[in-house]
């Protein structure tokens, strides 16, 4: 079980927060995927 | 035909292919909002709260799992003397009744048998037998409503809570996974799902300040905003959560989806019990539709509930099986029409489906990578074996005019133009057919043939599915059939670990 400490820290330092500021960089990633389909669509294929 | 009438019908013909494409840019729209949820989330103005929360079951026959999710529900890393739960036994005759009063005698003052004698009203009636005995006592500050079979994992309740500590909240739900050991096909294209339905779809409602439902199975309200909204939950349509969810915020009050909150639930795990659960949810959303059919695109009256991304999720879910049926015809229609334009509305189309499917497929395998290891075959072929064909075809123009081709004169056969144009034609009301395939996937799994049901799962994919039971609700709401509760069966499958 988490305990309170834990629980404090993870409210206090975000933890949470962090998971969701990740989602930043994984939209990153994405955006990059679809570069590289639309580049092959274009010049490759 | 007069020129201009001519040039009017293919203007029109190819407005409707692309009019398909609403879908699929209001995923990319909500998909795209997911990233600014990493800098704009309700996180900031949260606190560690724990108001006295009181904890609605409704059970009607539950003996296999309701134990289990006492037991849970009490060991939750929040602080005993601020949590109850109450069982809210609707006259079952299986065994649960004397399950949850040794519970009440192992947990005192914590656990409560609340029994109604004249049940199988349903389930909204059966959570309002609870709310009201809840709601007449002063202890409560908030009500967590959740399902017999959900498995909480220790801190999300307490991850709930913390955005109550924001007066404006008037709900939180939480991110439910599918948690069924062992999973087979059926329950893990239910898990990709729900990554995109919830872990994706519902982040990008925080960040548009109004939430399309809060997920029936894990709903968290505080008191002040249950009374706000009568102190019960809808009894007249088969949404109930839905009709929640949206009079909180016709109310003035926030619901909010926290993902970092998860519990776990058990998901039907063949076509016939995804179809019986979703026909009840779609007709749902239909009554839901005809209820607050008011409060669309009106933003200078219902605020962010009325504004223009909000509808327009809320509509291509809604009318996605009359896109796709729409697109196809036009598609026929075009290609007796003119054969060239035909062909580029459908690369057209397609190619927004491309976009789509890389989009969608790779951010929720990211999202939530624990579900992406267990379905990412579900993921890949969420659209279906023919849709991924006609997308790696539209990618990659030489798979289809070579290839394929090449490798059917291998086998003796050659493909000449009448069969080229065959397959066009095919592909251009597959979107159409799709459907009658997933169809075809819930009659044969009552026969000998069940055996195919998978097959025609992956061949039509789990959207065409969807779309299908979209479908049959509208049909069935335009006959004005009896509308009744139906249980999901619930087995006690859930393994959790946390």
């Amino acid at each position: 079980m988490t305990t309170q400490e834990d629980w404090d820290h993870q409210l206090e330092m975000g933890n949470d927060l962090r998971v969701e500021q990740r989602l930043i960089w994984k939209e990153a990633v994405v955006v990059v995927l679809v570069l590289i389909v639309a580049a092959v669509r274009i010049f490759v294929v | 035909m007069p020129e201009w009438l001519y040039d009017i019908g293919v203007g029109l013909l190819a407005a409707c292919v692309l009019a398909g494409s609403i879908p699929l840019l209001s995923g990319l729209w909500q998909y795209a909002l997911i990233g600014v949820h990493g800098a704009r989330n309700h996180l900031p103005y949260t606190e560690d709260f724990t108001p006295h929360t009181a904890v609605v079951v409704p059970a009607w026959n539950e003996a296999a799992v309701i134990g289990g999710t006492i037991d849970r529900l009490t060991s939750l890393n929040y602080p005993e003397e601020s949590l109850r739960v109450y069982v809210v036994d609707d006259a079952s005759d299986d065994g649960t009744p004397e399950i949850v009063e040794a519970k009440a005698a192992q947990y005192p003052g914590r656990v409560f048998h609340l029994r109604r004698e004249d049940g199988g009203q349903g389930k909204a009636h059966t959570l309002n037998h609870g709310l009201e005995i809840i709601l007449g006592e002063d202890w409560a500050d908030a009500v967590l409503i959740i399902d017999a079979d959900v498995i909480f994992e220790r801190d999300a309740l307490r991850r709930m809570t913390r955005h109550l500590a924001d007066p404006e909240v008037g709900s939180v739900t939480a991110y439910i996974k599918e948690g069924s050991y062992p999973a087979n096909y059926m329950k893990r294209f239910i898990g990709f799902e729900y990554v995109t339905a919830q872990a994706a779809a519902r982040r990008s409602q925080n960040v548009i300040g109004a939430m399309a439902c809060l997920a029936g199975g894990a709903q968290l309200h505080s008191r002040e905003s249950l009374v706000e909204i009568g102190g019960h939950v809808d009894v007249d349509t088969l949404a109930e959560d839905t009709v929640t969810t949206l009079l909180t915020q016709v109310n003035g009050r926030r619901a909010i989806f926290e993902g970092n909150a998860v519990v776990w639930a058990e998901e039907p795990g063949d076509v016939n019990g995804l179809w019986k659960q979703r026909l009840r949810w779609a007709r749902g959303n239909v009554q839901v539709n005809r209820r607050f059919r008011k409060i669309w695109f009106r933003r200078w009256r219902y605020g962010r509930l009325g504004g223009f991304s909000f509808g327009l999720f809320w509509y291509a879910t809604f009318l996605m099986p009359a896109f796709m049926i729409t697109s196809s015809i036009s598609l026929v229609c075009l290609y007796l029409l003119n054969y060239g334009y035909s062909l580029e509305a459908f690369r057209a189309l397609w190619m927004i489906n491309v976009f789509t499917y890389v989009v969608v497929t790779s951010f929720s395998l990211m999202i939530d990578p624990e579900t992406a290891k267990k379905s990412w075959r579900q993921a890949i072929f969420f659209p279906g074996f023919v849709s991924l064909l006609i997308i790696i075809g539209t990618c990659f123009p030489p798979v289809h005019e070579q290839l394929i081709p090449d490798l059917a004169s291998h086998i003796g056969v050659t493909l000449d133009e009448t069969a080229a144009r065959a397959f066009l034609l095919f592909a251009y009301v597959w979107l159409s057919f799709s459907m009658v395939v997933a169809w075809l996937a819930k009659v044969v799994e009552n026969t000998r043939l069940k055996f195919l049901a998978p097959v025609l799962v992956y061949t039509a994919g789990f959207g065409a599915l969807l779309s299908a039971i979209t479908l049959a609700s509208w049909i069935k709401e335009a006959r004005g059939e009896e509308t009744r509760w139906e249980k999901t069966e619930k087995t006690g499958q859930v393994a959790v670990g946390a």
